[in-house]
């Protein structure tokens, strides 16, 4: 799966979503965080949670939401298929720190950037000590979730509230479309076939 | 006056005298010394003359000794040459009765046997290019001395093929065995070369799978050995079409048991190795199918197999490179897809993409990535992987061990490059890399 989880820091609910481009379905009941495109909740300590499946860029999504905050602002992306996680930190909505899981970086499994909180160190250092106990269970996945749960207190796969709120994209959201997906292999193939059809029978004596 | 003049002439007749005893006492003084360096010269070759039959002796009675257990009698052999033998090719000398000179005689056979094997490996470890290799340096080395380098090179590799000729006609047991162990040689370096070394070399062909990786089940297996078989017809139906010819079914079966065996050798994900099965299975099955095997049949399958794994190899890493480089979020869509074709393959339907937690039981939830259905009902919950380093998370362990519906995916790069490769090879008109003559459509073998 791929999720996106954004969590700002003393800020109102609808200064985010407005930050984000986003808005409550009228109406909609509430239900789980992955029940929708996206959805929202607040979390002790004056945090808000967004989040989505597919639709939240983190790159340009958390600095918008940062932007809106003079305090702590985190957020973090996973791909479980290719296990590739990442987190960022901003405070006054600054970049402070970046953590990166990359699979196939094993010299670096978890790469970190930046002015790092303490809880950082502690996390990287728990996980890959497990790592090395367990060969074959990827922990360094988890740490970037790990981090955003430590500040929001949203444990995303332990979660089992059932009132975050529906959203949906305003008007107002950028559209960051998909770069459309070109598909060479087929007419790549076909050509070559083609090719060697016509060469073979150009060649025969 | 005259009496010094007197007394002066008797000083030099002395003098002269004197030199002249003293010259007669050096010529005697050097030949006594030449005698006597002539004396030791004699000496010395005596003594070297008698060490050197000494150990001749010794050696030929060992040599003896020995050809008497491995050998029959040198005398029993029949020479095999049928035409007078020209001084540039090996030939088999007649065996003489005298003990010391059959030793000589079996040295010089087990030599020339030796070489001729050697010369057989060669050819067949070099696809016979071994010939033209030397062929050719020897000519570029007369074309140094002013010779024409193609006069030269025919010259040279009419030299080589006279030898090989001769070889297969004195020594054809030596040279047999030379060019079977040429052959295995070639099939252990190739397969060397295009497994762990070329593994080494190509990092995305490399890539362990996780162990809870769902296995194939007979369906699927089934489905991927129909899908090479019919790479099998196309690339046969091909083939026809660029020769203008209609194949036998002789030729569209072995196209099929070719392809058939090479994706069933794929599961073992070395595409070349599944790419030299493929060539290699179907040289020899649509030799058979054709009328049986001829003298060609197994050169004829030792360069389809190399001309498959060759081509195998090279799509296969050049796709398995693209696919470990894809952006993630193009990984995270392969992956999918290709768990989407097993659950089609499987007679599942897959739900929609979009995640749902679904609850462990031990605490906590998973999002498995695709939910499957038969009937309307559902059936199991896949978690799919793609990539070379990709592992499972805590809690996917946790869910493989708590649920029995859930399913792990995993496909790594090498999958996509033997799914893509591994048709390209069997499809691939590759006869032109052969050498060996290819049967016409419906010929019976001689």
């Amino acid at each position: 799966m791929r999720a996106t989880l954004i969590g700002v820091q003393g800020v109102e609910l609808e200064v985010v979503l407005a930050a984000l481009g986003l808005e409550p379905i009228p109406g909609a009941p509430t239900g789980d965080w992955v029940d929708c495109d996206y959805s929202c909740r607040t979390f002790p300590g004056g945090w808000i949670v967004v989040t989505s499946q597919l639709n939240l860029d983190l790159a340009t999504d958390l600095e918008l939401a940062a932007s809106t905050t003079d305090q702590m602002a985190v957020g973090c992306e996973m791909y479980s298929i290719p296990m590739h996680s990442y987190a960022h930190g901003y405070r006054n909505g600054q970049l402070e720190w970046s953590v990166t899981h990359d699979p196939d970086d094993e010299a670096r499994p978890l790469a970190v950037e930046g002015t790092l909180p303490a809880i950082v160190a502690e996390l990287r250092a728990k996980a890959l000590k497990a790592q090395a106990d367990e060969d074959g269970v990827d922990f360094a996945f988890d740490v970037p979730m790990q981090l955003v749960a430590h500040y929001t207190g949203f444990v995303y796969d332990e979660d089992e509230a059932t009132d975050w709120v529906r959203l949906r994209a305003t008007a107002a959201r950028p559209v960051r479309p998909e770069r459309p997906r070109r598909n060479l292999w087929w007419p790549l193939l076909l050509i070559g076939l083609l090719f060697l059809v016509l060469w073979r029978w150009w060649t025969i004596p | 006056m005259r009496q010094f003049q007197d007394a002066l002439r008797r000083g030099a007749g002395d003098m002269k005298s004197w030199i002249a005893a003293r010259e007669v006492e050096l010529q005697r003084g050097l030949q006594r010394s030449e005698q006597a360096l002539d004396t030791y010269r004699r000496g010395v070759e005596r003594a070297a003359q008698s060490a050197q039959s000494a150990l001749v002796s010794k050696a030929e009675q060992l040599i003896e000794t020995g050809a008497s257990r491995i050998l029959p009698r040198p005398a029993a052999r029949s020479t095999a040459v049928s035409k007078p033998p020209s001084p540039s090719t090996p030939t088999r000398k007649p065996a003489s009765a005298q003990p010391g000179q059959a030793a000589q005689d079996w040295l010089q056979e087990a030599t020339a046997q030796t070489a001729a094997a050697a010369r057989g490996a060669q050819d067949a470890f070099t696809l016979g290019l071994g010939d033209q290799a030397y062929a050719g340096l020897g000519a570029v080395g007369d074309v140094l001395q002013g010779d024409d380098f193609g006069a030269s090179y025919q010259k040279r590799m009419a030299q080589e093929r006279a030898r090989d000729a001769a070889d297969a006609q004195n020594y054809a047991a030596a040279r047999t065995t030379g060019q079977v162990l040429g052959v295995g040689g070639q099939v252990l370096v190739t397969g060397a070369l295009l497994g762990p070394w070329g593994a080494a070399l190509v990092p995305a062909a490399q890539g362990v799978r996780i162990g809870q990786t769902a296995p194939l089940i007979l369906r699927e297996t089934a489905a991927l050995a129909g899908a090479g078989g019919a790479a099998g017809v196309i690339g046969q139906a091909i083939d026809d079409v660029a020769h203008w010819k209609v194949g036998t079914p002789g030729d569209y079966g072995g196209a099929i048991v070719g392809g058939t065996l090479g994706a069933l050798a794929a599961r073992r994900g070395n595409v070349a190795r599944a790419g030299a099965a493929a060539g290699l299975t179907e040289s020899v099955a649509q030799d058979t199918l054709n009328g049986g095997l001829n003298a060609q049949s197994a050169a004829r399958a030792r360069e389809a197999a190399a001309a498959g794994a060759t081509v195998a190899g090279l799509v296969g890493a050049s796709v398995a490179k693209h696919m470990d480089g894809l952006p993630i979020k193009a990984k995270g869509v392969m992956g999918e897809r290709v768990s989407r074709v097993r659950n089609f393959v499987r007679g599942h339907k897959t739900g929609p993409t979009k995640k749902t937690a679904h609850k462990l039981p031990g605490g906590g939830h998973t999002f498995p990535d695709l939910r499957t259905y038969k009937n309307g009902l559902p059936q199991q919950l896949i978690e799919s992987k793609f990539g070379r380093k990709a592992h499972l998370s805590p809690r996917q362990i946790q869910a493989t061990i708590e649920l029995n519906n859930y399913r792990v995916d995993h496909s790594v790069p090498r999958d996509i490059g033997a799914a893509l490769g591994l048709p390209i090879s069997v499809i691939f008109p590759w006869d032109w890399a052969t050498t060996q003559p290819q049967l016409e459509p419906g010929a019976t073998a001689p």
